[in-house]
């Protein structure tokens, strides 16, 4: 499996850490309710097709990653700096 | 006074000689991280070009020449060999991480050959070009790869690391050699 | 026998080998099945179920009955296939599965009671009584079965593996390989191409085909030569793909030193092969197959293909006299090569009525091979025609049922092979592997001019997607010749017929399959064990779906096939486990001080990655508990050294680094004093605690954080989380320095004295108080010092940059023996902070809460933090969870055990009544008890309670009381003063 790094280009899966579901950059605020903390701490979606995962290239620039791929085709369409989705401010 | 004594990374562990490709050690560097304040990246390249003489280095790549060289490191530039301009300091954070690397400088015909046995990274030259630098894990071992040359390349691992690095890079040289 | 000028062999090198003990002569370019068949031997071994005679079937990688053992000792290396391994001078190979020997095999007897040992008789038969199975059924049935075996001893050999990158792989290196490996290359692509064989060529090296007006085998060698001028081609000879995965990636084998008589030094066997490529092109070519007729496995059976490429390619007749039966034109050829050899062709038998030929043999159409004679070699063969039977004398039978693509790596990717009617025959399914075009006979293409064309055509359309064009229009000329076939999968008659030689599989067993209902081609499959094994069925499988079909009464396009797997052929573990095995498997994490400490003689421990000293002996120690005993005591009453740099050390620094730190910890960072260190606790987002460690505030806006050994790593990644994910926003930047210093913890009451020793401008307890930091001169040299303690001592850390590690550690050691102390390792420091109560990896096991430590204080009420939400719900505030208590023992057996489960005291020792366990033990020679930590349910308000420890694994039981978790100086007096 390779990854196309925003920065480092197509590499090795071996390079990265994985996590799990992309929805834990959107961390709730601590007042939310417990169903939203529930939700995003322990439920997710496991779907045929279309996913969006994070990753960290942990072996290459540091980068946190949200990377689409299909769980059916194995096809990764595409991968994403988080800090490029989130604005990092500058 | 007595005078604390120092040792470098790779002491007894090097020089390596296969064939006609030599692995040494780089120990006399000084090695600034440098990470540009928010918004001030600008700035950071501008002052280091001053004071070094060159920019923030390109993801992918180094800047400067043998001697004062910016590596781009991933979240934060490297600045290897001179001391480090306190000017810097205004638009940036500056770590020393002089004793942190262990720093080979392979060089000879068979180093393509070796680092494709140990990293998954196209390192020939027309894709891993001079002044290059490609961070990847070599085995186990995160490195820093930056080619200086056609026929060069420099590996910056862990310090603590530089055992397994040199046993490694001895190991597939050896292998590579084996096959003339 | 061999024949005079044919072949591509080097007859002026001729090479000594050895089969089953005697000598052999053949040529350079031979393999060990032709140079055997060019001396006369016909028997290679026997079958794995009815050990019945066997001969070559193939000249290839799918050969099922040829396998040998080659080498001795640790080099020798079981199953493998005689047609692929070259000979060299000095070669060793055996055959296998026979006892006492190959031409006389007592279980042969098998094969007498073959009607018992049909397809599903393990099932059948084994079945009872239970007991049998462990003690007699399974030792008898692996001595029985079974082909080759291991040494048994340490491999010798050596392995590489490697990564390629490419825009253009070409598998297979036969005539459309080359073709579209020379057409992309000359247009500029980067290209590799992989062939199995030691040489280029493919069909073209066993045909006598002109191409070009010149041997196939010669246009071959000259395209390959071309190519390998070319600087964007790399050709990898002896070389398989052997598998497709994600993204373009293919791995491959390739064979370095299978056939060189050097071995066991650097140079390695095989190099495991990854190559990630842009796209693909499968010129993989076909595979012959046979026909199930009556006694069809005899020695001298083979196929029309193979019969072809002895003779072509090296220069070896099979036989005396040899028939052809077939059902394709293609199999033709094999007649009228060997009658230009000057073999005897004693007839060709083709199953199509209408079929014909214009060579002057004995021709048979419309009809079959019936049954044949010869137990340890081809004696003779039946011909029936019209419902005549007609024996005739061969010693060699050329078979061809036609041809199978070889769709295999098509299908690793979830691809189906479509039924194509017109070759009879299972065609790969376009598009299944991104980026891979199929030309050739892989894709059905059965003349060497279609194959040709479909290499120029898939090329040409890549080629477009690079924006180029091909430079070359002029294509390479062959005669072209139709390929006409017609159904013949099975020959009805007395005896049996084998679909897979390998797994001594028949017609019968395979309708005895659908009879018991196993009627999907991938129950069969399993039932019969057709198709398993080194060769996978590559010659066999479509035959056997062709039956399965016929059966079942199903069309073979509905039957469909098997589920292709990777590898193609066989891959040893030990190429892919290259770099997994000895000092490869794990790297090695070195201390500064490493040389120091091995130099005193003390055993180093893994921690991690890491290797750290366990205890330092003395002259007069005879075990370990003595040297911890006395470096405790050391440090106690005096002071002692020990190496702490594997702890994680990150530099945070930026105006938003106390946001940073106050969201990660649960307590308060920014409130920290410049020069002041404050111990944390960092949670999980699920509120379970992931590390704990010291932060010291260097400046305003620079703390140094440590982390656990173990957690470095973890916590590195989850702050680059935090800020990149969660606050991009930030103004700030971290780095771990966990190289940069080397660190040393000072422990003792003299530990002011040591380490005024060293500092340039001495420090008291007045002007650095507990929990103070700064930057410090250390013999001239910058570092830094932190008055912190894990041993419960007054103590301090001190860092130097990693180059002056050793000679400070080796400073601060001979300083310390100057005034009663000295070095102390791991289980001494262990002791000494369970005597104190701190926790470690072992206590912090991913399941704890702060609550559990008794830490739920250290929670700020005044801000949000990781993990806090989570770490109020009810559940893990709960009074009856397991809680951090601290045990002595109080009854007659003194010892506490590490993993040992704790009970109320008079409960009976059983899971139901399970209330905890213990996590760290040490022996303490402060208190002369053993101190041992763990979790209690509802434990911190048992305090002075009795309790009982029971070590299961062990037989260990002890009465426990629970103590204050801090033992030693609850009060923290040493710390302060």
């Amino acid at each position: 499996m390779r990854i196309p790094c925003p920065i480092c280009g197509d590499r090795d899966r071996r390079e990265f850490y994985y996590v799990g579901d992309a929805q834990i950059i959107d961390r709730p605020s601590p007042e939310a309710s417990e169903d939203i903390w529930n939700d995003y701490l322990h439920n997710r979606d496991n779907p045929a097709g279309v996913t969006k995962d994070l990753w960290y290239h942990e072996n290459g620039c540091n980068s946190w990653l949200v990377v689409t791929r299909n769980t059916t085709t194995h096809e990764v369409q595409h991968a994403e700096l988080v800090t490029k989705l989130k604005g990092d401010g500058s | 006074m007595i005078k604390l004594l120092p040792k470098t990374a790779a002491a007894g562990l090097t020089p390596i000689k296969i064939s006609n490709t030599t692995i040494i050690e780089i120990d006399t560097l000084t090695l600034t991280s440098i990470s540009a304040n928010k918004g001030k990246s600008e700035k950071v390249s501008e002052q280091l070009k001053k004071s070094h003489g060159m920019s923030l280095p390109q993801s992918g790549r180094a800047s400067g020449r043998e001697g004062a060289r910016a590596l781009w490191f991933g979240q934060h530039s490297l600045l290897v060999g001179p001391k480090c301009d306190e000017k810097l300091n205004k638009f940036a954070v500056l770590t020393d991480q002089s004793d942190a690397w262990v720093i080979l400088r392979m060089s000879g015909d068979l180093i393509e050959d070796v680092i494709m046995r140990l990293s998954p990274v196209d390192v020939r030259l027309k894709t891993f070009k001079v002044g290059g630098v490609v961070r990847t894990g070599l085995l186990h071992v995160n490195v820093t790869l930056h080619r200086i040359g056609a026929n060069t390349i420099d590996i910056y691992g862990f310090r603590s690391m530089a055992k397994t690095l040199c046993h490694e890079l001895n190991q597939a040289l050896s292998s590579v050699a084996a096959r003339d | 026998m061999r024949v005079s000028g044919k072949g591509l062999i080097n007859r002026k090198n001729t090479v000594n080998f050895k089969f089953d003990g005697a000598n052999y002569t053949g040529y350079e370019g031979d393999s060990v099945a032709s140079a055997l068949l060019a001396s006369g031997k016909k028997l290679f071994g026997r079958s794995f179920k009815y050990h019945r005679p066997r001969g070559v079937l193939t000249a290839g990688s799918e050969e099922p009955n040829a396998l040998i053992t080659v080498g001795e000792g640790s080099f020798q290396d079981p199953n493998v296939r005689a047609t692929t391994q070259e000979i060299f001078e000095g070669l060793v190979t055996k055959s296998q599965n026979n006892w006492p020997n190959l031409s006389y095999d007592i279980l042969s007897i098998n094969d007498l009671f073959f009607h018992f040992l049909g397809a599903g008789f393990y099932y059948k038969t084994f079945m009872w009584p239970k007991s049998f199975w462990e003690k007699i059924y399974e030792p008898f049935i692996r001595r029985a079965a079974g082909l080759g075996s291991l040494s048994g001893l340490h491999n010798s050999d050596s392995y590489e593996k490697a990564y390629a990158f490419c825009d253009l792989l070409v598998i297979g290196g036969g005539p459309s390989g080359l073709l579209a490996a020379k057409l992309a290359a000359e247009a500029g692509l980067d290209v590799i191409i992989a062939e199995q064989e030691p040489i280029f060529g493919g069909r073209l090296n066993s045909e006598t085909e002109q191409v070009d007006g010149m041997p196939g085998s010669t246009w071959a060698a000259k395209t390959t030569e071309s190519l390998k001028f070319m600087d964007n081609v790399r050709l990898f000879s002896r070389t398989t793909v052997t598998g497709v995965y994600d993204q373009g990636t293919f791995a491959a084998v390739e064979r370095v030193g299978h056939h060189l008589s050097k071995r066991g030094g650097d140079l390695p066997l095989e190099c495991f092969w990854r190559i990630v490529a842009k796209n693909s092109v499968l010129a993989a070519g076909a595979i012959e197959r046979t026909i199930a007729f009556p006694n069809n496995d005899r020695p001298g059976i083979m196929t029309a293909s193979a019969v072809r490429t002895y003779l072509n390619r090296y220069g070896v007749s099979t036989g005396k006299s040899v028939a052809i039966f077939c059902n394709n034109n293609a199999a033709h050829k094999t007649a009228s090569d060997l009658l230009e050899s000057g073999v005897n062709v004693a007839a060709i038998v083709d199953s199509r009525e209408d079929s014909e030929t214009a060579l002057n043999v004995p021709f048979y159409n419309g009809a079959e091979v019936s049954n044949t004679f010869g137990r340890q070699g081809l004696k003779s063969i039946n011909i029936k025609k019209n419902n005549v039977e007609t024996k005739i004398e061969v010693d060699c039978l050329a078979v061809s049922g036609g041809w199978n693509p070889t769709v295999h790596l098509t299908c690793h990717m979830n691809g189906r092979p479509t039924w194509n009617d017109e070759i009879l025959s299972f065609i790969p399914e376009i598009g299944a592997i991104p980026n891979m075009a199929i030309v050739g006979s892989a894709n059905g293409h059965m003349d060497t001019g279609k194959c040709f064309e479909s290499a120029q055509k898939e090329i040409n359309a890549l080629l477009k997607t690079f924006g180029k064009s091909s430079k070359t229009k002029k294509m390479p000329k062959v005669e072209s010749t139709k390929f006409e076939i017609s159904p013949k999968w099975a020959v009805e008659g007395k005896g049996r017929a084998w679909l897979d030689y390998q797994n001594d599989v028949t017609v019968k067993d395979v309708r005895q399959s659908v009879q018991e209902n196993f009627k999907s081609v991938e129950h069969m499959k399993r039932y019969t064990t057709q198709g398993m094994a080194i060769d996978q069925g590559k010659n066999s499988n479509v035959a056997a779906l062709a039956i399965l079909a016929d059966a079942t009464g199903r069309g073979i396009p509905e039957t469909g096939t098997t589920t292709f797997r990777p590898p193609f052929v066989p891959v040893s573990i030990a190429s892919m486990g290259k770099n997994a095995q000895g000092s490869g498997f794990a790297p090695q994490r070195f201390t500064t001080s490493h040389a120091a400490s091995v130099d005193r003689g003390s055993p180093m421990i893994e921690a991690g990655l890491w290797y750290r000293p366990s205890y330092f002996p003395q002259v007069g120690e005879t075990n370990w508990r003595q040297s911890c005993d006395r470096e405790i005591e050391m440090v106690r009453t005096s002071v002692g050294v020990c190496d702490v740099s594997t702890l994680g050390k990150i530099d945070i620094q930026g105006p938003d680094a106390h946001r940073l730190l106050d969201f990660v910890y649960t307590n308060m960072f920014s409130t920290l004093k410049v020069g002041k260190v404050r111990y944390g606790l960092m949670l999980r987002e699920d509120g379970h605690v992931m590390d704990d460690g010291t932060t010291a505030r260097l400046a305003e806006n620079h703390y140094v954080m440590t982390t656990t050994t173990a957690a470095a790593g973890q916590v590195m990644r989850h702050l680059d989380f935090v800020h990149q994910c969660l606050h991009p926003e930030w103004d700030l930047s971290f780095i771990s320095v966990t190289e940069q210093w080397a660190q040393f913890s000072i422990a003792g009451p003299k530990s002011q004295e040591l380490i005024n020793a060293v500092l340039d401008k001495p420090i008291s307890s007045e002007t650095f108080p507990f929990m103070s930091c700064a930057s410090v001169g250390i013999l001239g040299e910058t570092g830094r010092l932190f008055r912190i303690s894990f041993s419960g001592e007054h103590g301090y850390e001190i860092a130097v940059p990693a180059r002056f590690g050793e000679s400070l550690f080796r400073l601060l050691v001979s300083r310390a023996e100057e005034i009663g102390g000295g070095p102390y390792g791991m289980e001494a420091l262990n002791v000494l902070r369970i005597e104190k109560g701190f926790i470690t990896h072992a206590e912090i096991h991913g399941r704890i809460t702060a609550f559990d430590l008794g830490m739920q204080r250290m929670v700020s009420e005044k801000k949000d933090c990781i993990g806090k939400t989570s770490a109020s719900r009810p559940g893990l505030l709960d009074s009856e969870r397991e809680q951090l208590v601290a045990l002595k023992p109080v009854g007659s057996v003194k010892q506490i055990t590490a993993g040992a489960h704790l009970f109320d005291l008079n409960d009976e020792p059983i899971r139901e009544n399970d209330r905890g366990y213990v996590t760290s033990v040490g022996f303490s020679p402060t208190f002369g008890h053993f101190i041992g930590l763990g979790f209690f349910k509802g434990g911190q308000a048992r305090l002075g309670e009795q309790i009982k420890m029971v070590d299961h694994l062990r037989g260990v039981e002890t009465e426990c009381e629970i103590i204050n978790t801090v033992s030693f100086d609850p009060k923290g007096d040493r710390l302060r003063d």
